[in-house]
């Protein structure tokens, strides 16, 4: 039988119900108190009475220890990081997830228990329960008895995977429970249980983001009319249509959750933290005589090759003719394109063959550098891919980015000479006016890929973003462990919806 | 107060192959089934001939073999559990505010995957139908994040 014992309360003295009840009365402003809650039998997850020795600041000398303690210290960051009279309880179960020897889910979390309509929120609007708390200044689910699982009435529920690392389950490759963020080879348990539990806070649109439907009143499920919007939705403004979701038709928002990088997050605290974190947006700088072409021009970099100097010299451009039946760049350069492309930036389209294949025959041509245009819609891909023999620098550029660029080629020449053909010649540099990963007005943005990816779109920033920021789909392995700017816009987006 | 609300329908049912007119006697969704037994069987009517489908050949309806039909259940016991693993728990409080539990099937899932040269990639889905698939491709995770053509 599972003992639902509580683990630790709080890295605060434990606070009785009255004392609680004063500090409501006293300051809307206290500091969160987290509350784990195991469900772990014994001599399981945390009660795992395995011998290890202490790590990267881990004192623990138990798996068991070291867990709790990374649960602790994870819950002490949102702590600090988030302000509430009511105390935030997240369930919390090691368990036998689905794995494979070269693939495993780590975890899952989410807010547990959603509100509409209670006092201090926006009216008919979805809310994660720790933060409908926290507006009410009561605990919504205090009076609800206990649905039978010992777990029922808790703000967040979280389990992560008891095998990681044991044979057939990511072999050899088990949770880092170090705090010092020196994972290695590694998964990094901190990193990862951060970004969970953002999810269970209130880092989630609470949308179906497939079809557009929202969470009906009785909270059974998403429905095509009648549901209501979550607290996120008058946030997501959709520069494409003009419109937040708040204003949307199911179809509308269906079509936004798939329209890249146009879904900025309008909260002013967001806004203003993206000013200070984000960076400006690393560019091709194009200098031509013909109007309309120069510029800066968004790339994305290449797995292969030699990693783009910025600042830096890039090279004149060249245009490889599109080529129905091979596809742009797939096969050795014939001798016109061999001679276009000598001592210059091969531009061509993506699309029939492998990315190295193509920077490969432009190096065989004597091109300099490679310019890689998209075949579809959203921003400049990363390029995958590796080939050591391939020594010029790759790049690529949207589609619609490539097609300018392809065009000022053709609208250069005739502003040379005969004998010298005017060019469009291009650097490395940095767009200052715009941020990586905010819209023009600097907004930051959500992730929106085109086709929608999966489980993914949405309820994450986009992955443009630099520096990574906690909340992309992706959890890299450069984060830290601070959730406000200039390093992060997690508890910005958190602020706006009211934490 | 606390009361069972009906089953929520995130997850696609997949289509059936065979083109059939199940008389099974189960609902085509466990609608009314208490949160705390999703795992529970309903009953099943094992007569395969309560079970048609259409010929592939003729284009006609006819009864179903006893391997389509066993077919039929499988499949159909499967799209049931996605869908209804469990139900969400209608919440009350006096304040007139409303709510509800939640279930599994809005965690958002950590995955990871090990890439073609060694280096292991985390990602974040939204639903468990996503990481599941991600653990059964992962090279497509791979190429999603790094195209290579």
């Amino acid at each position: 039988m599972k003992s639902f014992k509580t683990v630790f309360a709080s890295a605060m003295a434990p606070l009785t119900a009255s004392v609680l009840l004063a500090c409501a009365a006293a300051s809307a402003n206290a500091a969160a108190v987290i509350q784990i809650m195991s469900r772990d039998s014994a001599g399981v997850g945390f009660n795992d009475p395995t011998p290890v020795a202490p790590v990267g600041g881990n004192p623990g000398t138990t798996l068991g220890q070291q867990r709790l303690n990374v649960y602790r210290y994870v819950a002490d960051i949102w702590q600090q990081s988030l302000t509430s009279d009511i105390k935030i309880t997240v369930s919390a179960g090691w368990e036998a997830l689905a794995c494979t020897a070269t693939a495993a889910t780590l975890g899952s979390a989410s807010a547990w228990n959603i509100w509409h309509d209670f006092p201090g929120g926006a009216p008919g609007t979805w809310y994660p329960q720790a933060l409908a708390n926290k507006l009410s200044g009561v605990n919504l689910s205090a009076d609800i008895p206990d649905d039978g699982s010992g777990y029922g009435t808790v703000d967040i529920k979280t389990q992560f995977n008891v095998n990681l690392g044991n044979p057939g389950c990511l072999d050899g490759t088990p949770f880092y429970l170090g705090l010092d963020g020196n994972a290695g080879t590694k998964i990094n348990f901190v990193e990862t249980l951060l970004h969970e539990l953002g999810h269970g806070l209130g880092f989630a649109v609470l949308t179906d983001t497939s079809v557009g439907y929202r969470i009906a009143p009785d909270g059974s499920a998403y429905v095509a009319s009648g549901g209501l919007p979550s607290i996120w939705e008058g946030f997501m403004y959709d520069n494409t249509i003009g419109k937040t979701w708040l204003q949307m038709t199911n179809a509308e928002r269906k079509a936004s959750a798939i329209n890249p990088l146009q879904l900025a997050w309008i909260g002013a605290q967001a806004v203003t933290g993206a000013s200070q974190t984000l960076g400006a947006v690393p560019s091709i700088k194009i200098a031509t005589p013909a109007p309309g072409y120069a510029g800066y021009y968004p790339y994305g970099t290449a797995s292969f090759g030699p990693a783009v100097v910025n600042p830096g010299a890039f090279g004149v451009l060249a245009v490889v003719p599109a080529d129905p039946v091979n596809g742009a760049g797939c096969v050795a350069f014939d001798a016109a394109t061999t001679a276009a492309v000598t001592g210059k930036v091969a531009i061509m389209d993506r699309g029939s063959c492998a990315f190295v294949v193509k920077a490969k025959n432009a190096q065989n041509a004597g091109a300099i550098g490679v310019i890689i245009a998209n075949n579809s819609a959203g921003a400049a891909p990363g390029l995958g891919g590796a080939d050591p023999a391939i020594v010029i620098p790759t790049v690529s550029v949207s589609q619609a980015d490539g097609a300018t660029l392809k065009a000022g080629v053709a609208a250069a020449v005739k502003y040379g000479s005969r004998s010298q053909p005017g060019a469009m010649s291009a650097t490395f540099a940095t767009d200052t006016s715009r941020r990586a990963g905010a819209d023009l007005a600097g907004r930051p943005l959500l992730y929106t890929p085109n086709p929608r990816v999966a489980g993914s779109s949405v309820s994450h920033w986009d992955v443009s973003a630099f520096p990574n920021l906690l909340m992309e789909p992706n959890i890299n392995s450069d984060l830290t462990t601070t959730l406000v700017p200039p390093k992060d816009l997690t508890v910005p987006l958190l602020r706006d919806i009211g934490w | 107060m606390v009361r069972t609300i009906n089953s929520y329908p995130r997850a696609a049912v997949s289509g059936l192959v065979l083109a059939a007119v199940a008389a099974l006697a189960v609902p085509a969704m466990a609608q009314d089934a208490p949160a705390a037994k999703p795992e529970q069987a309903l009953p099943v009517d094992t007569s395969a001939g309560q079970i048609v489908v259409r010929d592939a050949t003729s284009g006609q309806l006819r009864p179903a073999t006893a391997e389509e039909a066993q077919a039929l259940r499988d499949q159909h016991a499967k799209g049931r559990l996605r869908v209804a693993p469990q139900a969400t728990l209608a919440r009350y409080h006096y304040s007139g505010a409303r709510g509800a539990r939640l279930t599994d099937e809005f965690m958002n899932y950590s995955v990871v995957v090990r890439q073609p040269d060694g280096s292991l990639k985390e990602f974040c889905f939204q639903s468990r139908e996503a990481a599941e698939a991600a653990l059964k491709s992962s090279p497509v995770v791979a190429t999603q994040t790094a195209p290579t053509e």
